[in-house]
């Protein structure tokens, strides 16, 4: 989710590269490999919003230094945990995604080196300068097919072995739009209304003004929420409630089996509004098509009284603009 | 362009030094005062009397004033503390950064502000008549190139201030100045092990007064809940970022003491809390909802099921002892920060579908619920949903432009006020049914994951919500005629008339990229008669994010604050034709309604004390004039919210130059705390309230 700190900051570390009308919004960073590879030695890349960033966990018992752009080194991992270098400029280069200032003690040239812990665990993470996606050739104007555009290197020392973390920038156009949920129909029957409120994932809103109760089951069939006159019921014991976390300090029973059912009186209206994910996005193993709507058909089963029925609705991918004409 | 600085730091303190000041004294540096709109605001140098600055008449044609009312000039305090103004962090000067060029700040050698005025983000009457405020973001100006970064160092603890209105205002330091809360520090909720970076030792930023909520205590005092710990937060652990600036809320709650002018802790909350809101139960105690532990990075380790979304948990805080409960599993409701809640009729308390909602992560995986309007009940300590907001009023017979402006306004809203419209008892004197305007403000958009757009609407609605007699509720909404501009984060004041005056904010949100926004000056007044919006006077000053404005005891309106975020959370520079972005705004200035030009009715008499129940007799020589007596809560806002927010029509009877008049049997009409009672009469420029008298109504118990 971009928020508006995080697009803030985006905006910010972003200023460059949109200056020179090139978005970079497609290039991701990624992690090859560790050459040589050591046991014990963990390296991953997170490619946040704000910029790429280099984790590094250290067990194998010798130090590891990281080196600058220059080979000084600014950081360095053992069992007793993270030091770094305060003279070095690196250090504050890489503290946050847009750089730390740098205090006018650290800007002498050829300052010694003034190393302090800043950690009592063998890890660290830092927004490296070489994994910067504005270092990376621009991408193609309109391309539609994942392309390398460059390969990137930091350089490690393990005690007197020289290590490298490699990896390159990749450009992967990704669909944009929204998942866009409603409603077949608002009335299941008389006096039972559902209302859908947008949102990843939406919510709905059942009121039961009838006679008989309704019982909304869960993903896996099994009694999900009771909505009568009296007040709501939740089964403390479904999975679907639980997968909610809804109210902390609200578990079911220690033992209660699969398929037991522990009802939990929640609301004294004949009311109840929950999240609903089954009729959010469909999974991610199912990517959508970037160049067209698409709609997908979703139910929740739902009883009223002795009759089955459900509450049924669409969910449509709506893609932001025009799909790109492809260039290769 | 760095403008000089008026008066050096060291300067300061050394003329601080030179007129003598003692230790316990304030060491007051009088700075030129110039241009704070007006001019020329009277000066006055440190000494025994208290700093004050006149206070201009209203700045009006005659005819205007009778039709729109006037603005005073701008007055502004007229002299900076020096104390706590140590020299920050310094990295690089910022070429580009602007900083005011009046007197709002002093300066170091360099040029950089290193204490400004404070702006009134947050303001409370108190039940002396006087006003405390306190400031928003203390120590933006100090920001060299981004507040993202910068202000876990940057910002420091808000300073708060006590204000005396009269034919002069004049000031005075509360002690301590910003509230005393945590100065240590308390344990943060880190995701690092203390002691590695963090820079919570030694900072004048732990316990600020900012993002806390107000609300008048059963006994007149203020009390501020949570605020707002700053720190720089080097993550480790994916997929944190390193770095960046953490505002974390306070478990903290202080008061405010009128009769000491000090603040004191009282309890700890159980959770940390940035953007709560708070309001009287009817038997003294206050409810606190919502904020947000971590604003930056909610991921709590600890408790994962609560990272991503605000604080779920309600409290209550006793006004006997002090301590805060945790009202438990079926008390907790997902809600925006700054919730808006009113307390009803009945004594449960409504969230209106509106709020604050902007912080990463954190806008609330489950922020869809939000469109919901809901009720809690205190004494069961559960929340019951009510209806999608804004939408009940569809049926076939609505008609088709109110049905798609409903539709198009359903739903929850950000940066908008809720006002709760005048209680009015039904022909037996009962409170059955209780409303509220909501008008302006940024639509949910939720549908995208987004917390809103970015575009303030005009669009206006009013939410009834009636107590049925089998004790149930009943929900519908109207749409009214729009704002005549949208308007972002514009402050409601209800007056005395019913009529309801909003001020401030600009065309789009100001939290979303801050100093894009156009100011609105123009002020507008919602008619309840004809459920319309017309422009009025226009105030002097654009004030955009925490403004404030508040109704005074005489009927006019107090209207102050602007503290932005640096622009485009980098420094402070002002876009041309934007807000003003170059720093706070520390000035005042005081509407005066049409009202306020005509003949007016006056209270000669009236009890100081009223319990619900009670028959009393306001002695006037307008009795036979009068349309409604009104009860009027005095006012605590912060961020657009004021939860206690209630005025309450009275029944009554004319009798010879008096009124005899019943007060509500349920106390959660009247709330116990401090009231303004208002007679309102007929008069050449529309309704005309009297000046009000004072009137506290005492909590039904003993501590």
């Amino acid at each position: 989710m971009l928020t508006p700190w995080l697009a803030a900051g985006l905006a910010l570390a972003l200023a460059p590269a949109l200056a020179h009308g090139e978005s970079r919004v497609n290039v991701r960073v990624l992690l090859d490999e560790v050459q040589p590879p050591v046991p014990g030695l963990r390296v991953q890349v997170y490619d946040d919003h704000l910029a790429p960033q280099l984790v590094v966990e250290n067990l194998t018992g010798s130090t590891l230094q990281v080196l600058d752009l220059h080979g000084r080194p600014f950081l360095r991992l053992d069992a007793r945990g993270v030091e770094a270098d305060l003279a070095a400029a690196a250090w504050y280069a890489t503290l946050s995604p847009a750089g730390t200032a740098m205090p006018p003690r650290a800007r002498r040239p050829r300052m010694s080196a003034d190393w302090r812990r800043v950690r009592a665990a063998p890890s660290w993470g830092w927004f490296d300068r070489r994994l910067d996606k504005r270092l990376a050739p621009p991408p193609p104007a309109h391309g539609t097919q994942p392309r390398v555009l460059r390969r990137w290197r930091v350089p490690l020392r393990l005690g007197r072995r020289a290590l490298e973390i490699r990896g390159h920038f990749l450009y992967q156009p990704q669909p944009t739009g929204t998942f866009v949920a409603r409603l077949a129909a608002g009335e299941l029957a008389p006096g039972v209304r559902v209302t859908l409120a947008p949102g990843q994932p939406p919510a709905l809103l059942l009121e039961n003004r009838g006679r008989e109760p309704v019982w909304v089951l869960g993903a896996q069939g099994e009694p999900f929420l009771r909505i009568a006159a009296e007040g709501t019921d939740a089964n403390l014991a479904s999975p679907t409630w639980q997968d909610l976390g809804r109210y902390r300090g609200l578990e079911p029973p220690l033992g209660v089996g699969e398929g037991a059912v522990r009802w939990q009186r929640v609301s004294p209206a004949p009311r109840y509004g929950w999240l609903e994910p089954r009729a959010g996005r469909p999974a991610p193993s199912a990517p959508p098509d970037p160049d067209h709507r698409a709609a997908l058909g979703w139910e929740i089963p739902v009883r009223i009284g002795a009759r089955d029925t459900a509450i049924r609705g669409v969910t449509e991918w709506r893609p932001a603009s025009p799909p790109p004409r492809a260039s290769h | 362009m760095r403008h000089p600085p008026p008066v050096p730091l060291l300067a300061a303190l050394l003329l601080a030094a030179c007129t003598g000041s003692r230790s316990d004294e304030k060491a007051v540096l009088t700075v030129p005062a110039k241009a704070a709109g007006s001019g020329g605001e009277e000066t006055t140098m440190a000494a025994a009397a208290p700093p004050s600055a006149a206070i201009g008449p209203p700045q009006c044609a005659p005819d205007d004033c009778i039709r729109l009312g006037g603005f005073s000039p701008p007055f502004v305090e007229p002299t900076i503390d020096p104390a706590g103004a140590a020299p920050p962090e310094s990295p690089p000067l910022n070429p580009l950064n602007q900083a005011p060029g009046d007197d709002r700040c002093l300066y170091d050698a360099d040029g950089r502000p290193v204490k400004c005025k404070p702006a009134a983000g947050s303001v409370a009457l108190l039940k002396d008549g006087r006003v405390l405020y306190f400031n928003a973001l203390e120590g933006t100006e100090r920001v060299e190139y981004s507040i993202f970064f910068e202000a876990g160092h940057a910002i420091q603890n808000d300073q708060s201030r006590v204000l005396t209105l009269g034919a002069q205002a004049s000031w005075l330091t509360p002690t301590p100045a910003d509230g005393g809360a945590n100065p240590d520090g308390q344990a943060p909720d880190t995701l690092l092990p203390p002691g590695t970076l963090d820079n919570q030792a030694g900072r004048n930023n732990d316990g600020a007064l900012f993002c806390a909520d107000l609300a008048h205590t059963a006994d007149g005092r203020i009390l501020a809940i949570g605020g707002t710990d700053y720190y720089n937060e080097p993550g480790v652990d994916e997929p944190i970022p390193f770095g960046v600036s953490e505002l974390e809320g306070l478990r903290n709650a202080r008061l405010f003491d009128p009769a000491s002018n000090r603040w004191t802790k009282t309890g700890d909350m159980h959770h940390g809390r940035w953007y709560p809101s708070a309001l009287n139960l009817p038997d003294g105690d206050v409810l606190v909802a919502s904020g947000v532990t971590k604003l930056v990075k909610p991921v709590y380790p600890d408790r994962l099921q609560q990272s991503g979304r605000n604080v779920v948990e309600t409290e209550t805080w006793n006004l006997c002892s002090g301590a805060w409960t945790d009202n438990g599993p079926l008390a907790q409701r997902s809600l925006p920060l700054y919730p808006r809640l009113h307390l009803l009729p009945n004594g449960q308390v409504l969230y209106n579908a509106a709020g604050q909602a902007f912080n990463p992560f954190g806008q609330g995986y489950d922020q869809a619920l939000w469109n919901f309007t809901a009720v809690y009940d205190p004494p069961g300590r559960t929340w019951a949903d009510l209806a999608y907001a804004g939408l009940p009023a569809l049926s076939p017979d609505t008609d088709p432009v109110e049905a798609a402006t409903l539709a198009q306004g359903a739903g929850f809203r950000g940066s908008t006020f809720s006002i709760q419209l005048p209680l009015t008892p039904d022909a037996n004197g009962r409170y059955t049914q209780a409303e509220f305007l909501t008008a302006g403000g940024v639509l949910g958009h939720v549908v995208a994951a987004s917390p809103g757009s970015n575009q303030a609407t005009a669009l206006s609605r009013i939410d009834t919500v009636s107590i049925q007699p089998d004790g149930g509720l009943a929900y519908r909404s109207r749409a009214t005629g729009p704002l005549t501009a949208p308007r972002w984060y514009g402050t409601a004041v209800l007056l005395p008339t019913g009529e309801v005056m909003v001020f401030s904010g600009a065309d789009r949100d100001e939290v979303q990229l801050p100093g894009t926004g156009v100011p609105l000056r123009r002020t507008e007044r919602f008619d309840p008669a004809t459920e319309t919006w017309q422009p009025m006077a226009q105030q002097g000053r654009p004030r955009t994010y925490h403004n404030t404005a508040m109704l005074l005891p005489d009927g006019r309106v107090l209207v102050g604050g602007h503290a932005p975020i640096n622009t485009a959370y980098a420094w402070s520079v002002t876009l041309p034709g934007f807000s003003p972005n170059d720093g706070r705004d520390p000035s005042f200035e005081i509407y005066s309604p049409p009202y306020a030009f005509g003949p007016r009715p006056q209270i000669r008499s009236a009890p100081k004390q009223l319990r619900p129940g009670d028959t009393f007799t306001i002695a006037t020589a307008q009795a036979a004039e009068i349309e409604s007596v009104v009860l009027v809560r005095r006012s605590d806002l912060t961020h657009l919210v004021d939860a206690d927010q209630r005025s309450v029509r009275l029944l009554f009877a004319r009798r010879p130059e008096a009124l005899l008049v019943h007060m509500p049997q349920e106390a959660a009409v009247v709330p116990p705390g401090e009231y303004l009672l208002f007679l309102v009469a007929p008069g050449p420029y529309g309704a005309a309230p009297s000046e009000s008298v004072p009137v506290s109504i005492p909590a039904d118990r003993s501590c």
